[in-house]
């Protein structure tokens, strides 16, 4: 944002937009404020006593931080299992064709070796999985957010459920937005950026099914 | 505003926050007032802004003047609103409740006893605006941002911005063009 280039720029290109912006610009942009610094101070102890948001980022970043876990925890646990059926399978079937080198001890060392390579290539797999899954939402939320930009500002009132949905929604995504500005005026941190982004493109995306099936049934 | 004041009101320093609240006030809720209109909704965010400005003045890293950060909060502040359900509940609301011929805008125009004739009929002008018009068209016109700037503070398309702006100067210029039958929605 630079208003002295873009001031210039546009009254050298703009000159007949630039009357009405002319004016304005010289319309006093001081007002007295409303209260001094005093009453500043004390609606603000006021205010403090209130929370100012019912859910904050942190305890939104927390729970998201449980679900993934516990998600790349079942994963690991469901795909853990499925190799070690497949490491037996090949001990029952393998000492007929290869030469027994050290009994069941060295078996058991085999066995152990397979699962943590397998273990390690699950796990590349799952995270390989849960980025290309991020990727794949944060794509579908463009979508969305185009196809949303292209409905009109207010949508048709069918019946007072579906309203309700739809203002619930915006104002949640209002809120995610807030706190991503939060973030961006204060210190970013990357990790909770991506998870707010990540909340924000799942409400897009409820919120865009819902204006469809509100289309649908205007149409209907 | 000097950088002693600043780095003495990181540190907590109530004089220097009430020095930055005593220089930087006015025009931050004048700019609060033009975007918004309604006063006690202006006031309201204006508290919300100078409270945002204290927390996060030890992340000011003064790439830009204070001022223009402070703006910047005030105006990131006013469009969260703007695009929130409750004011677009509220806008229904008043459609409804709207009869023809009536004043488009409840709010009384921005004029003070200080305020200067020649920018009564400006003034008079911004109050016929919705709201979002009146923040595209100050957007755009004072404090200089580009319409891919405001298509991004509203989640919109250039193309609202564009057609929101030129919708605007076109009723403005109505508004500025002698019509001495003119029904004005400023409180006589």
């Amino acid at each position: 944002m630079r208003p002295d280039l873009n001031r210039s720029i546009r009254s050298f290109f703009d000159p007949r937009g630039d009357g009405i912006a002319h004016r304005l610009r010289e319309v006093p942009g001081e007002t007295d404020t409303p209260y001094d610094w005093a009453e500043f101070r004390r609606r603000e102890r006021v205010r403090d006593l209130r929370p100012r948001h019912a859910v904050k980022w942190q305890h939104a970043a927390t729970a998201a931080g449980v679900t993934v876990f516990i998600a790349v925890m079942a994963m690991w646990g469901r795909s853990a299992q499925e190799p070690e059926v497949r490491v037996s399978d090949a001990s029952t079937s393998l000492p007929a064709q290869q030469p027994v080198t050290g009994g069941p001890a060295n078996e058991a060392g085999r066995a152990a070796a397979t699962r943590e390579s397998v273990g390690a290539v699950v796990a590349t797999t799952v995270e390989a999985g849960i980025l290309a899954a991020q990727r794949a939402a944060r794509e579908r939320a463009q979508a969305s957010q185009q196809w949303l930009a292209r409905q009109p500002d207010e949508p048709t009132v069918i019946r007072v459920g579906p309203r309700l949905a739809v203002a619930n929604l915006e104002d949640r995504i209002a809120w995610l937005d807030d706190a991503l500005t939060d973030e961006q005026f204060g210190r970013v941190d990357a990790r909770q950026v991506a998870v707010l982004q990540q909340e924000r493109a799942r409400l897009v995306n409820s919120l865009a099914q819902v204006r469809y099936a509100e289309n649908l049934a205007v149409v209907n | 505003m000097p950088e002693d004041v600043i780095l003495r009101a990181r540190c907590g320093e109530e004089s220097a926050q009430a020095a930055i609240y005593k220089t930087l006030g006015p025009a931050t809720f004048g700019l609060i007032r033009r975007i918004v209109g309604n006063r006690a909704l202006a006031e309201d965010l204006f508290q919300d802004t100078m409270m945002t400005v204290f927390e996060r003045l030890g992340s000011f890293r003064a790439e830009a003047p204070l001022g223009a950060w402070v703006r910047r909060i005030a105006v990131t502040k006013c469009l969260m609103y703007l695009r929130s359900p409750w004011h677009r509940a509220r806008l229904v609301i008043d459609r409804n409740d709207d009869e023809p011929g009536a004043c488009r805008e409840e709010l009384p125009p921005l004029i003070t006893p200080d305020t200067r004739a020649e920018h009564h009929d400006v003034e008079r002008g911004l109050a016929t605006l919705s709201p979002t018009a009146r923040a595209v068209v100050w957007l755009y016109d004072v404090e200089g941002y580009s319409h891919e700037e405001i298509a991004q503070a509203f989640g919109r398309t250039v193309s609202f911005s564009k057609s929101q702006l030129a919708r605007a100067h076109a009723r403005l210029r109505d508004w500025f063009e002698p019509q001495p039958d003119r029904q004005s929605c400023a409180p006589t």
